[in-house]
């Protein structure tokens, strides 16, 4: 799996450490830095309390970019 | 009721296969031995344990090291704390003189309680190496 570079910056640009958004999204920082290192896909619940706590959408965070092809 | 989150769930699921997967591995070989009329234990019950206790210890300190032992709303410190102190007691009881680990040259029952501690010990060594490497690797993500 990828990493998620996008999680890592949106999440630097609220100045918040991984702690932090774990805090603040109900889980522990190993998730949250295993979703960034790309070690685990959340599922959808998560990625939503994930992207209203950075104030972005779904896309913005989990889309991938290079799966646009044939949809 | 501990609460745990979907990626330690995740990882404890992983992590408790692969215990039972050991287990099933070493009864089997177990069982092998004892065919060969072995016998490394006061009674086949205290191998049988050994063997569980061995996998148990695989699965919690794996959990530890992958951060999925302490659930998200204890203090992982503390909990190791007393943990490091359950071993100390464990290991003072297994020290006394009416203890013996060995009888005949097989293990004994006591040898399972100092098994217990020795786990017991580990869980807060495991949890400080693991902190340790998440600082390093955190050092190293932002020299970059």
């Amino acid at each position: 799996m990828a990493k998620n570079m996008r999680l890592k910056s949106e999440r630097a640009k609220w100045g918040m450490s991984q702690q932090d958004l774990a805090d603040a999204v109900d889980v522990t920082r190993q998730t949250i830095s295993a979703i960034e290192r790309g070690d685990y896909n959340p599922t959808i619940n998560l990625c939503i309390r994930i992207c209203r706590t950075l104030d972005v959408t779904l896309n913005d965070l989990f889309w991938e970019e290079n799966d646009d092809e044939g949809i | 009721m501990r609460e745990y989150d979907e990626y330690q769930k995740f990882i404890r699921y992983k992590n408790g296969t692969q215990a039972f997967l050991l287990l099933s591995i070493l009864l089997f070989l177990n069982s092998l031995l004892n065919s060969l009329n072995v016998q490394w234990g006061e009674t086949y019950s205290i191998e049988t344990l050994f063997l569980l206790e061995i996998s148990i210890g695989y699965y919690v300190l794996k959990n530890t090291y992958q951060g999925a032992f302490f659930d998200k709303y204890e203090n992982p410190k503390r909990q190791s704390l007393y943990s490091f102190l359950w071993g100390l007691i464990y290991l003072y009881l297994v020290h006394s003189p009416s203890f013996a680990i060995f009888i005949d040259g097989k293990i004994s029952q006591d040898f399972l309680h100092l098994f217990v501690g020795i786990i017991c010990l580990a869980i807060p060594m495991v949890f400080l190496i693991r902190t340790m490497v998440d600082k390093s690797r955190e050092k190293k993500r932002e020299m970059k």
